[in-house]
């Protein structure tokens, strides 16, 4: 069984501040908080958690030919606020990916690690040679914002996919498709979990399906009911959320952004839905699946800020 | 009236095959699907467990002016949510003859591009994905490969007509090079079916795409020249590329997923 290591080595911006104030040049204080840095890491033991098409890749074995186990590092940094000056800032970035490299190298044994990052910068007047298991990838498009959700899980097993394809080149670019913006895993699950149910919901509206697919339904809608029990208690907690006390493999939206940028649910749409899901029980209706159609719309704006 | 009925999940043909024998169900667009007087589009698609409307990919085409092998036909849409418009078709209240139905809907050019006349789309705009696919990425699109293809095959060809071999032509590196070009082009293509294949083009393309690879196989191969130039099949499937990117310009950037 082949294992996916994904290290989700967060720049947190709260702890880092004294290093990236505008004019910052203490370059030792910036290594020695690298080196206190923990690596979070989450590891995909169960191929089951990589979606359809990682999966589809994996089992051709077309594109991963090895059977090593990898280090996907994505990275959120943006150093253009450490220092004016260019060099100073190449000097940090290749700090980083040294200790990185070393942490990945001691922590997890690993030799091979591929860095994920949206624009590449810096990367290129890095010097290969002294590393030659060092592998890195560019998203095209995305922002911050992006990264700032960890759910990117697929993306990164695919972009770490694709990375693989094409052993010569040293720069690759990934395709927006290959991420999409979410919250958490969490929301993640059930955002996918609301599609198909609405796809089942369809086709439970035809015909001669009524009768099959009741039972599934209301299972279903039984599992999904605790699964968005989540959106009926509406904690933001992220807000609240102290990072010295956050288990480090959970680190996923202590971002005080995500609140900010994605909001939650409309009340009023997330009542509508339950309502309807409380009501499908004895009838199906395409109410149900408008109200399913509003979450979505809705995801869709929120996610398009 | 004839009736092409494009989706994705068996369910749905099962119901569409038992209920309503006279409707011809497709996978993916082919010229035998085209042919038909009124095309049926559902409201999403899921490709790689991702959700996509079609409907602004086939509305575009059905109602421009400028399309004519498209006019006359009718654009119709099947969905579970209760909308009341001549085209869109509610699978609780709809009977038993679709052709009378079909009969009663609008032409795709009276239907213009009016936001009401099926309901609201809430899955993403394929138009972002397959114009990313096409060109606007990196140099990883197939519009970009082909065109570097293009390069590699009229070196090739410059040389056949100085009366080189081609067996020894297909020793070169320049060969080579277009090989490894066609191998990306064709990794692009295998990733990419699934969305190209909605497309009303998708046949131009198939056909165009499946001789350039059938000649270039023949080329490396077996040492055999084409019927025709290989960078004249190269330049007619850029085209095609170009002139769909220009009809879909500047659109669906908005929804991108």
């Amino acid at each position: 069984m082949k294992q996916f290591l994904i290290i989700n080595w967060k720049f947190p911006y709260q702890q880092v501040s004294p290093f990236v104030e505008k004019g910052t040049k203490n370059l030792d204080a910036f290594r020695e908080w690298l080196e206190q840095m923990p690596l979070a890491i989450h590891p995909i033991k169960n191929l089951s958690q990589i979606n359809k098409k990682g999966k589809e890749a994996i089992n051709e074995a077309r594109i991963l030919p090895t059977n090593a186990d990898k280090v996907l590092i994505p990275l959120h940094i943006n150093l253009s606020r450490f220092d004016d000056e260019v060099a100073l800032q190449q000097k940090a970035f290749e700090l980083l990916i040294d200790t990185l490299n070393q942490k990945a190298a001691v922590q997890f044994g690993q030799d091979e690690v591929l860095f994920l990052h949206h624009k590449g910068q810096g990367f290129s007047k890095l010097n290969h040679n002294d590393s030659p298991f060092f592998k890195y990838a560019t998203f095209g498009g995305g922002s911050d914002l992006i990264y700032s959700s960890m759910a990117l899980l697929d993306a990164y097993s695919l972009a770490y996919n694709e990375a693989i394809v094409d052993d010569n080149k040293k720069v690759i670019a990934v395709d927006e498709l290959h991420y999409d913006v979410v919250w958490d895993d969490y929301w993640f699950q059930v955002k996918s979990k609301i599609r198909e149910f609405r796809e089942l919901l369809e086709i439970s509206k035809l015909p001669h399906m009524n009768r099959e697919f009741r039972k599934n339904l209301q299972r279903l809608s039984k599992s999904l009911l605790h699964e968005v029990g989540f959106l009926k208690s509406v904690p933001p907690t992220y807000q609240k959320v102290n990072l010295e006390h956050r288990d480090i493999n959970l680190n996923f939206y202590e971002c005080g952004e995500l609140e900010k940028n994605f909001g939650y649910l409309d009340k009023k749409l997330r009542n509508n839905f339950f309502t309807e899901l409380d009501s499908f029980q004895e009838k199906a209706s395409s109410s149900l699946i408008q109200a399913v159609n509003d979450i979505i719309e809705n995801w869709r704006v929120i996610s398009k800020v | 009236m004839s009736i092409a009925f494009l989706q994705r999940h068996p369910d749905w043909a099962e119901w569409m095959e038992s209920f309503h024998p006279g409707v011809n169900i497709f996978e993916e667009v082919n010229e035998d699907l085209l042919s038909h007087d009124l095309i049926l589009i559902m409201p999403g698609y899921r490709i790689e467990g991702r959700y996509f409307h079609i409907l602004s990919l086939w509305q575009e085409l059905l109602t421009n002016p400028n399309a004519e092998a498209f006019a006359g036909k009718k654009l119709g849409m099947i969905g579970a949510v209760e909308h009341k418009s001549s085209n869109y078709l509610y699978v609780d209240s709809c009977g038993d003859d679709l052709r009378s139905w079909g009969k009663q809907a609008k032409l795709a050019q009276d239907l213009g591009r009016s936001e009401n006349i099926f309901p609201k789309m809430v899955d993403h705009d394929i138009l972002g994905p397959l114009k990313k696919a096409f060109l606007s990425h990196g140099d990883r699109t197939l519009h970009v490969l082909f065109d570097k293809f293009l390069g590699e095959v009229r070196l090739l060809e410059k040389g056949i007509g100085k009366g080189e071999g081609i067996d020894y032509l297909m020793k070169s590196a320049t060969a080579e090079k277009a090989h490894d070009i066609m191998r990306e082009i064709r990794t692009l293509w295998k990733f990419r079916k699934d969305f190209f294949s909605l497309m009303p083009h998708f046949p131009q393309i198939k056909s165009r795409y499946e001789q350039i690879n059938t000649s270039w196989v023949d080329m490396r191969r077996f040492n055999r020249l084409p019927h025709s130039d290989l960078s004249d099949q190269v330049i007619s499937l850029v085209e095609i590329i170009t002139e769909i990117t220009s009809i879909y310009e500047m659109k669906g950037e908005k929804d991108l997923p």
